[in-house]
């Protein structure tokens, strides 16, 4: 290897390397600073080959209002949220920022007329996803950033977080 | 040391016998040629490894580094959840860095170059495994398209930096898987002529890589890998067509109904960006080859040809007119023609593995039209019974003629 060659080796692992922090980072910061909601769930339950198993959520703010219907695919749609008392509900749902709401989440319209917040995926431990696809009661702990971008923190069956050592009675 | 009483630099002598070794496995010189090169500089001939041996290590450190590679990915997706998250992430950089480090000091301190590119291979799969592993452990969603697309962004300048034909490789696979996972997101509103749809995307993609190849084969510095990119856009190009002669994937164009739906406009503008950029590149290095004197038919052909198949995919993705048959028939006639273009070229361009890609798609027509037609005509045993007689009839045809073929291309002759 030339010298030039050398620092261009190098230059692109530390390339590599310096996006994994970032992308580690972005995460990160939206675990640390965004709002904590909680969000009722239905699952499925899927796996990737290169991920392993996960359970897929559907949320119960996902379901459009019928006003909304014509929204194309892929069209960003604004729910704004309020606590209730078990978990957050959808109070408001808009095509633009909502400027007066403190909490508010942003999906876009999927092709299964519903709302996708880019927080459909809760990976799990091998062989552990029918854990979660067959309680009763999900809710998922999300922290949600200021522009409305979502992150999954934990998720709850009944009142516990997720264990996948134990089985539910 | 010097040849022409030029003075030669040490780092160029150190390259010279793995170039020369390269330029004679390419077939662009032979092996008495290989020697005559390495004695002009006055080096051992002996310095010329043996293609044998170094073929079987470079195939066995690369299929160790691919095993290795996928099970790290495949352990990793199974048994991450019981570690803590910092922990994880602390393991996944630190293991990028060190495969990286490990390739490094093989080849460059140690001097061990093929087992050195098998390990940054392995370092290439382990940034891949890493960027998957940090989505799994953010929980980003499972079909997010941006995955893949970080994966072959960060391999890319790997394989321009090191070269190494495994790398190169990797790397636009890579490019090609992640444009299928942007693909649902872009035919999501599509709901019919979706098969026709993405797989003319595919055509174009593949006809963009060749052309990459075609241009990088006019520069020195490029040569070396630049049939990685001719080979792979081929295969694809000629993968997609072969999909588009099947009548079934026009299912959607029985009534006239053509593509239905919306298209998203990020389909339309890399298409449109592939097929400009194809053309452009395929003109350019066919005037490049005629700047140096190469003025043969063929290479003008290949940009008619091009040109066609681009002109054939817009109208059957945009245009939409003529229903369930006559796509087919024109898709199965340009295959025709691409497979009996492609085998005269590479006769007359002398490429032996061009000969053999056209020889295996066109292996794969004659036994796709055997069943297509014979299934329901005759008897279930009296297909197969048939269709092994015609298999052990072909095969012999096609290797007597592979090998008249390839015996005419070489020089000395050879039996292929």
């Amino acid at each position: 290897m030339s010298r030039k060659t050398k620092i261009a080796f190098w230059s692109v692992v530390a390339a590599q390397v310096v996006f994994l922090l970032v992308f580690i980072g972005v995460k990160e910061n939206a675990l640390r600073t965004g709002t904590e909601v909680i969000l009722r769930a239905l699952p499925v339950d899927p796996r990737s080959p290169l991920q392993g198993d996960y359970a897929t959520l559907d949320y119960e703010i996902g379901r459009l209002p019928s006003y909304m219907n014509d929204l194309p695919v892929g069209e960003p749609v604004y729910v704004s949220l309020a606590p209730g008392p078990e978990v957050w509900t959808a109070v408001d749902y808009r095509a633009t920022k909502p400027k007066e709401a403190d909490v508010y989440i942003k999906g876009k319209v999927a092709s299964s007329g519903r709302l996708d917040f880019n927080i459909g995926t809760y990976f799990v431990p091998e062989g552990t996803g029918h854990i979660i696809e067959q309680s009763e009661d999900i809710r998922v702990v999300v922290k949600i950033s200021g522009g409305g971008d979502a992150i999954i923190k934990q998720v709850l069956l009944g009142e516990a977080p997720f264990n996948p050592n134990v089985r539910l009675p | 040391m010097t040849t022409e009483n030029q003075p030669v630099d040490g780092e160029f002598l150190d390259r010279l016998p793995e170039e020369v070794l390269l330029w004679q496995q390419n077939g662009t010189i032979t092996a008495a040629q290989a020697r005559t090169i390495l004695g002009s500089y006055s080096l051992p001939v002996s310095g010329l490894p043996n293609p044998t041996q170094g073929r079987l290590i470079s195939g066995l450190s690369i299929l160790g580094a691919v095993l290795v590679g996928l099970g790290i990915i495949l352990f990793f997706a199974a048994n991450w959840d019981g570690i803590d998250r910092g922990i994880k992430l602390v393991a996944i950089v630190a293991a990028v860095l060190s495969s990286y480090g490990l390739g490094y000091f093989l080849y460059t301190v140690r001097g061990y170059q093929r087992v050195g590119t098998a390990m940054v291979l392995l370092a290439c799969f382990t940034f891949g495994a890493a960027v998957h592993l940090v989505g799994q452990i953010y929980n980003i969603d499972v079909n997010d398209p941006d995955l893949f697309l970080y994966w072959f962004l960060g391999v890319i300048p790997m394989a321009y930096v090191t070269r190494p034909r495994p790398i190169v490789l990797l790397s636009v696979l890579l490019l090609l898987v992640a444009v299928g996972f942007r693909l649902p997101n872009w035919l999501d509103q599509v709901f019919s002529g979706e098969p026709v749809v993405g797989v003319t995307l595919y055509l174009v993609l593949g006809l963009l890589i060749f052309a990459v190849g075609r241009l990088k084969s006019e520069f020195a510095v490029f040569r070396p890998f630049s049939d990685v990119y001719q080979m792979v856009g081929l295969t694809t190009a000629l993968g997609a067509l072969y999909v588009l002669t099947f009548r079934g994937v026009f299912n959607s164009y029985e009534d006239g109904l053509g593509v239905q739906g919306r298209v998203d406009s990020g389909y339309w503008a890399f298409t449109y960006a592939s097929g400009g950029l194809t053309a452009l590149l395929l003109v350019g290095a066919a005037w490049s080859r005629r700047l140096r004197g190469d003025r043969r038919l063929v290479n003008y052909l290949e940009v008619v040809g091009a040109g066609v198949l681009l002109a054939a995919a817009f109208i059957a993705v945009r245009v939409g007119v003529g229903g369930d048959l006559l796509y087919p028939i024109v898709f199965n006639t340009l295959l025709g023609l691409c497979l009996l273009g492609l085998l005269i070229a590479g006769y007359l361009l002398a490429q032996e593995v061009l000969v053999n890609l056209t020889l295996g798609f066109i292996s794969l027509d004659v036994i796709t039209r055997y069943f297509e037609f014979s299934w329901s005509l005759l008897d279930r045993s009296m297909v197969f019974v048939a269709a092994g007689v015609l298999l052990l009839i072909g095969g012999f045809l096609l290797e007597r003629g592979r090998r008249k073929v390839v015996s005419a291309m070489r020089p000395s002759g050879g039996t292929g």
